[in-house]
């Protein structure tokens, strides 16, 4: 057998399309997940009132429970039932989010918990309140913890993005499978999006490592 | 002169372990007082009931006359070191000093730094100013958390244990800012397992045992207590 990439040229516009449709979801989620972690991580590291903690709980562990390919459907074709209609990559943003935020916010809380208690008792001895003391001392100790695993997250999904396919997305694996369809090709065309994929998600991964490295100038 | 602190009977209990025994007793102004005793004695409890890290089951504690409810009743004006140092890693050394003043006393950053520099060379750490604590000695981050604590400008130092995690020769310099703190007269309580500094620097020595003061006195009163536990304690640790 041979290999010959050539018959892919004329398509090159529809995978660049395709691959800034799956970079635009996945960078959109993992902010979004990011901020929904930090949120849920936060609020559930302290004391809340009781019903508040069991609700965030609820949406964790249904979030962490269920397939994502479940909760994007029902994002996408369940919600209108109560008249929620979604475009497709709205739906697909909304449902990556909530599941990766899910995950991401055990990260969090559990970097929060991992804080040395000596260091609030020294903040509050010194006259801290119990928000700067968070904010302050707190918070950018957990940052740290947190952040190689978070950035993991950030590669698993944009991997992740592959699902959202089923919803009509012209992202990369769907743009991948029509063009396999008129051409089949399947082993140059996968072997290219598979490369694609590679490209991003190593680059977060050398993004991550530098900010580990340079980013952050203390050790614990 | 009123006491600084006055401790007024308090008990102080963990489930049904009982740590302090209706303990009463008054610091007065430039006292240093040095608290020993076995471990588990209850020298660490007692302290962090003075700073309101604990909360007493019954009596009270009072600075200059105010009752402490919580550390934040008597924050910045009871200074505290602890044997772990407890410094924020994330800041530098100079940071470790400037930063909680410009966030509790909403100082400039450049007032703050300035204070925190002074503060710095007091205890021969102006080289170390932009050096994170984890770049630094045990005896200079145990003199960084000492420097931080002053800049609070308290009534009074605490100090758990401020050398049993610091070899002898880190140890003697954590010892020489202490002495620059007694030469200033600055009222100290030291929890130590350290005889040396018991009698160097105490003006009165607290003994605990099983959460109750057994005795209280001078050191050469201790010195020459005939108790025998006392005799058999100081024979453990002061050979
Ligand atoms: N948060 C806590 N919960 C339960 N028990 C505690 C707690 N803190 C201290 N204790 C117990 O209280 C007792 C006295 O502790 P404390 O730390 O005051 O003793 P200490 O005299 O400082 O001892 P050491 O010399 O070992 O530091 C110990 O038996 C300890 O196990
Ligand atoms: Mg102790």
């Amino acid at each position: 057998m041979s290999l010959d990439f050539s018959f892919l040229i004329p398509y090159i516009p529809q995978l660049a399309a395709a691959a800034r449709v799956t970079l635009f979801i996945g960078v959109s989620s993992f902010v979004l997940a990011l901020a929904v972690s930090v949120l849920v991580g936060v609020l559930r590291s302290g004391r809340l009132p009781w019903i508040a903690d069991f609700l965030l709980g609820v949406y964790v562990e249904i979030f962490r429970n269920t397939p994502l390919l479940i909760q994007l459907f029902f994002i996408y074709y369940g919600l209108p039932t109560f008249g929620i209609v979604l475009t497709p990559v709205t739906a697909a943003v909304i449902g990556l989010s909530l599941n990766s935020g899910a995950y991401m916010s055990e990260v969090v809380r559990a970097a929060i918990s991992s804080v040395n208690k000596g260091q609030y008792e020294a903040a509050f001895c010194l006259g801290y309140s119990r928000y700067q003391v968070f904010l302050h001392i707190v918070l950018p100790q957990a940052f740290r913890i947190a952040l190689p695993t978070l950035m993991n997250y950030f590669t698993t999904m944009i991997k992740e993005t592959s699902l959202v396919s089923v919803l009509s997305i012209a992202e990369l694996t769907r743009v991948g499978s029509q063009i396999y369809a008129r051409t089949l090709s399947p082993f140059e065309i996968y072997i290219t999006i598979g490369a694609v994929y590679f490209v991003m998600t190593y680059s977060v991964a050398l993004v991550s490592r530098w900010i580990e490295k340079k980013g952050i100038k203390w050790t614990p | 002169m009123d006491p600084l602190i006055r401790v007024d009977h308090i008990s102080k209990s963990y489930g049904s372990h009982v740590i302090l025994k209706d303990i009463s007793l008054e610091i007065r102004q430039r006292e240093i007082l040095a608290v020993i005793g076995p471990s588990g004695a209850g020298k660490s409890t007692f302290i962090r009931c003075i700073n309101g890290l604990e909360q007493v089951d019954s009596g009270s504690v009072s600075v200059h006359g105010q009752t402490v409810t919580s550390s934040a009743s008597v924050a910045g004006r009871v200074g505290m070191v602890f044997q772990q140092f407890n410094l924020f890693p994330h800041y530098t050394a100079i940071d470790n000093i400037a930063a909680p003043l410009q966030t509790i006393k909403k100082m400039s950053r450049s007032r703050a730094r300035e204070r925190a520099a002074e503060l710095l060379a007091s205890v021969k750490l102006s080289d170390k100013a932009l050096q994170y604590p984890a770049t630094l000695s045990g005896g200079q981050q145990q003199r960084l958390a000492i420097a931080r604590a002053l800049s609070m400008s308290p009534d009074i130092m605490l100090f758990d244990e401020p050398t049993s995690s610091l070899d002898p020769e880190l140890a003697h310099e954590v010892f020489d800012t202490i002495q620059t703190l007694a030469e200033r007269h600055m009222t100290l309580v030291l929890v130590t397992h350290q005889m040396n500094m018991v009698k160097h620097f105490a003006t009165r020595v607290l003994f605990l045992e099983n959460g109750g003061i057994f005795f209280d006195g001078t050191f050469e009163d201790l010195t020459g207590a005939a108790d025998p536990r006392i005799r058999q304690f100081l024979k453990k640790i002061y050979p």
